[in-house]
């Protein structure tokens, strides 16, 4: 008898401690509530030995329809390209500007995407949830796109394949 | 919310431990021999008995939820529980329960569900072979609930120059403007629950217990447009939770 009235004392001040123990270990992670951004990786076609290379941009700006924001402000090196789609419109239109010398053409590329606004938790708030459903563009530097991935996510995940002209 | 979540554990912990320090710990004194008389040695082996199959049905009411609410907490809930003593050794039970929540937090979100879950499972009596009238129980439970909840985050609308906010939570920080929120949505959910807990006669028929349940989620469904925050039965949403039960319990005249 007396050790189950040990056991009750000794659990009565361990549970107390294990439920504090558990509150304070609930921190959320809410990494999920960034904005997902649309990840682009640049490649040529040499065509001569008929092979996808790896492409680089010597300059590069980027700005979008609908916002006075510039998505990419004069990058050199450009390789690789993480780019927002619009929240509020089921498609988003960005406009590559390879030079500030008029003479070089701008091409421009409209993604059509849907968004879906999706509640994390009351800690985290929100993420939106954006998948690629179609793609167009010019071709005066550009040659074609590829979408790789549809899912937009914060992974950094290949989302399209920009090819240019070698 | 983290500090409040904090001191309502620590409140209701204080206000159950007096409370199961006082009545069990004096329910078993009165079985015990006084302290200044030693037991004799073949005491022991009187203490352990045969129990018959059927022992009787116990019917619990779980006070936790409710108390935790009144103390602060988001979620309300409530369960009754209804177990079958076999041996002394096996308790087959069954838990019915009902919680909800509604609840606003500082960022305009409303989160609103109201659903029933169900458990079924077993305890094990630890302190099968003693006489007395106090249970140690480890035990095992499958449990499922299948839930509506409904997220709103609050909008606000301009009444001069028009237009609203539709979810100021989520706006679109390069292009302007958000997009409304305000969705029902479905979910289901299915876990497991290790149990441990105790029970101690305090009155007649009446007993007092509490246990502690380990929770692991088994399977979920959710909304299209989000994660379910609270789950009647389980708790926040997540892949494990704790969970505490504080019952009184009545045991049935046949």
């Amino acid at each position: 008898m007396k050790k189950l009235v040990k056991l009750m004392l000794l659990c009565l001040i361990a549970y107390p401690i294990a439920g504090i123990i558990t509150s304070c270990s609930e921190e959320e992670d809410c990494s999920m509530n960034a904005r997902p951004m649309m990840t682009c990786y640049l490649y040529t076609i040499d065509s001569e030995i008929n092979r996808v290379l790896n492409d680089t941009l010597d300059s590069l700006t980027i700005t979008a329809i609908g916002t006075d924001s510039i998505i990419l402000n004069n990058e050199k090196d450009v390789h690789k390209l993480s780019l927002p789609l619009r929240y509020t419109a089921d498609s988003t239109v960005l406009v590559f500007h390879y030079s500030k010398r008029p003479e070089i053409k701008k091409d421009t590329i409209i993604i059509y995407q849907k968004n879906t606004p999706y509640f994390l938790s009351m800690d985290c708030g929100y993420q939106m949830k954006q998948s690629i459903t179609g793609k167009e563009y010019s071709r005066h530097i550009l040659d074609s796109i590829h979408i790789q991935t549809q899912e937009v996510s914060i992974n950094e995940t290949e989302n399209l394949k920009l090819f240019y002209r070698n | 919310m983290k500090r409040k979540i904090s001191s309502s554990f620590i409140a209701i912990s204080l206000v159950a431990a007096c409370l199961l320090t006082g009545l069990p710990v004096q329910a078993q004194n009165r079985n015990q021999s006084p302290a200044s008389q030693p037991a004799p040695k073949e005491q022991k082996s009187t203490d352990e008995v045969s129990f018959p199959l059927y022992n009787g049905i116990n019917v619990s009411v779980d006070l936790w939820g409710i108390g935790s609410k009144v103390l602060g907490e988001d979620f309300l809930s409530s369960e009754v529980a209804v177990d079958v003593n076999l041996k002394n050794r096996y308790f087959p039970v069954v838990e019915l329960g009902y919680g909800g929540t509604d609840t606003w937090n500082d960022y305009g979100t409303h989160y609103k569900s109201n659903a029933p879950y169900f458990r079924i499972g077993m305890n094990y009596n630890a302190f099968y072979k003693k006489k007395f009238d106090n249970y140690l129980f480890v035990g095992l439970r499958y449990a499922i609930s299948s839930f509506k909840y409904d997220i709103e985050a609050l909008s606000v609308s301009d009444p001069i120059y028009g237009g609203e906010t539709g979810n100021p939570n989520q706006p679109d920080d390069i292009w302007g403007g958000n997009v409304p929120f305000d969705h029902k949505l479905k979910g289901t959910m299915q876990w497991c629950e290790l149990y441990a807990g105790i029970r101690a006669h305090i009155w007649k028929r009446l007993y007092m217990g509490w246990g502690v349940r380990f929770k692991f989620r088994l399977s979920s469904s959710n909304g299209e447009y989000g994660n379910p925050w609270y789950v009647p039965g389980f708790g926040k949403y997540d892949s494990k939770a704790m969970g505490i039960t504080y019952t009184i319990t009545y045991k049935l005249p046949f």
